[in-house]
């Protein structure tokens, strides 16, 4: 009997090279996990029907390489249904594009794929990845394992709770501002937003193209490192991906080396008690790990938030435009072709997907481009300019994840600012372009339950390697402090 | 945000809604354009240097696929074709 809950990558991949168990085994394993929980989870929106086939594939190279075998070679993977896998429908979460079948393979897919991965499905996720909840999909909320009644987080709310329920080892989700790192923090997983262009956008549904990036999510720092160097590489498909002579880090491993700059928050900055007090905690922790801690603020955060909230829906409003029923997806007659765009977009998108169109097109609009998006992209510049600055003084910059634990089902739904609020913490990096690593951070409780919350690692670009070393130190300290 | 402008704005943005969602969406896009509204307190700001260029990567249009290898596969992702074109209604 396999105990999914129990095993790491790096664990599993020695199991398979021994002969302990086959690769189907562990898919087999990973099914039975998905069918005991799947329906009141809800993590996946379908569970592929060549998961076998593809196990025994994995399994020639497995025997076929032995030791030399890839390390993700049978490694069991959930996949975000706005990454493409040829043949297979990628929803986005939405009734658009909800009997779309992908013609290609993502670039990220293509890599897992050479690597002998096994996907097993797709996950639930807001609609086109819009929302922090996972209740903007078109299809059904996905619940938090920790407490039914509350969200998992979002947008990659199913990635998060298909491995949060052992129902896969690791996960691919996507972060535009914060949509791995949040869930990640919901469900008690490490999330990482690589380095923008670390990760090619090749086969990733476009939500709004300057800040989207796919991003793993596993049980382990360990495990979502060789998620990121498994999907990381130059790809010319796309044009925003980074050369590999870009990828050089200086790996710094030596914790006295390291600087850490934390967030200076406040009693009064509006913060939940639970997640200030663990935050608190969590500083300590980093100090107990021996790195030299520095409380600091962080200029123009606060307007990280704004910046974010009109960059995304102006690109939001040009990426969907593509959606008008021609080449693709769903289909609504109208009078003309213009009633055919409009009946078709009209019942196509969701509640949210609409709002940001129209968000987006309001502030692209002539007479109010320069006063939002303009000046958005003009603060932009100043906010990267000044972390570039901080990045002299720290190595690393330390913040909490998530500004509260995970909140209760429909909660926030009316309140789409409040639901925007989530982000106020992870946004900083994708507004940045910069990598950064969500490890959890211990339990809040909230009504007697405990419910999972996490700190984030924020560095430079290409600095991954240091992310993931304080990242596996904290990981250690804090189960340390468990025991 | 005026009800007009909204309304124009889903037109530009080919979107069917009903004039009470329109209503809805206009309180709802009021708050966050209120909230995002605080970018304009940032000072010594120059909107002409229009913040960070990107650059347009090209590459020559080169060694096309065979004219019909992708076409059966794509078509039939399409909602409406005939005589393996994708069908819409006229333009003019």
């Amino acid at each position: 009997m396999i105990d999914i809950s129990k095993l790491t990558i790096s664990a599993t991949h020695n199991h398979l090279i021994s002969g302990d168990f086959s690769a189907k085994d562990l898919a087999e394993a990973c099914l039975k996990e998905i069918e005991k929980h799947n329906s009141r989870l809800f993590a996946y929106l379908e569970v592929f029907d060549d998961v076998f086939l593809q196990a025994e594939e994995s399994q020639k190279i497995l025997e076929k390489k032995r030791t030399d075998a890839p390390l993700l070679a049978g490694i069991p993977i959930a996949t975000k249904d706005n990454i493409l896998i040829k043949g297979h429908i990628a929803s986005c979460g939405s009734r658009i594009l909800e009997h779309y079948r992908a013609v290609y393979d993502a670039f990220a897919v293509t890599r897992l794929r050479e690597a002998g991965a096994v996907f097993l499905g797709r996950t639930n996720m807001d609609e086109f990845a819009m929302g922090s909840s996972t209740e903007n999909s078109a299809f059904g909320v996905t619940k938090n394992p920790y407490d039914e009644s509350r969200v998992a987080g979002g947008s990659s709310g199913g990635s998060a709770v298909a491995v949060a329920m052992n129902g896969a080892l690791g996960a691919l989700g996507s972060e535009t501002g914060g949509s791995v790192r949040q869930p990640a923090a919901f469900c008690g997983l490490v999330g990482l937003k690589p380095t923008y262009g670390a990760v090619s956008r090749s086969g990733l549904v476009a939500m709004a193209s300057s800040f989207d990036q796919i991003g793993p999510l596993a049980k382990t720092v360990d495990d979502v490192r060789i998620l990121f160097e498994g999907i990381s590489a130059h790809d010319k498909k796309d044009s925003t991906s980074r050369v590999s002579n870009a990828r050089i880090t200086p790996r710094k491993n030596h914790q006295e080396a390291l600087s850490v700059g934390v967030l200076r928050l406040t009693d009064e900055g509006g913060l939940d008690a639970g997640i200030l007090k663990n935050y608190r905690q969590s500083i300590q922790t980093i100090k107990d790990a021996g790195y030299k801690v520095t409380e600091i603020e962080i200029p123009l955060m606060k307007y990280v938030l704004s910046v974010y909230y009109i960059i995304m829906p102006a690109e939001v409003s040009s990426n969907l435009a593509r959606f008008d029923g021609v080449r693709y997806g769903f289909f609504k007659e109208g009078a003309d072709i213009l009633g055919d765009y409009s009946n078709t977009r009209g019942f196509g998108f969701g509640d949210e997907a609409r709002r940001r169109i129209l968000l987006g097109t309001y502030v692209l609009s002539s007479g109010y481009y320069d006063a939002y998006y303009n000046k958005a992209r003009v603060v932009q510049k100043m906010i990267k300019e000044s972390v570039h600055k901080l990045f002299g003084q720290f190595d690393v910059l330390a913040l909490p994840t998530v500004p509260e634990p995970a909140f209760k089902i429909g909660e926030k739904t009316n309140d789409p600012l409040r639901m925007y609020l989530s982000d106020i913490f992870t946004t900083l990096a994708n507004v940045a372009g910069i990598p950064a690593l969500s490890v959890p951070s211990g339990n809040v409780s909230v009504d007697g339950v405990f419910l999972p919350t996490g700190i984030q690692f924020v560095g430079s670009e290409w600095s991954e390697d240091t992310l993931f070393s304080i990242g596996e130190t904290f990981e250690r300290q804090i189960k340390k402090t468990e025991v | 945000m005026d009800f007009k402008e909204l309304k124009k704005l889903s037109e530009l943005a080919r979107l069917k809604a009903s004039d009470e969602e329109l209503s809805s969406l206009g309180k709802d896009l009021g708050t966050i354009l209120n909230y995002v509204s605080l970018v304009k307190e940032v000072a010594g700001v120059d909107i002409s240097s229009k913040g960070e260029m990107y650059k347009n990567v090209m590459r020559e249009d080169e060694k096309p696929d065979d004219p019909l290898k992708f076409t059966d596969t794509l078509l039939r992702e399409a909602p409406l074709t005939e005589k393996r074109c994708i069908k819409v209604k006229k333009i003019l």
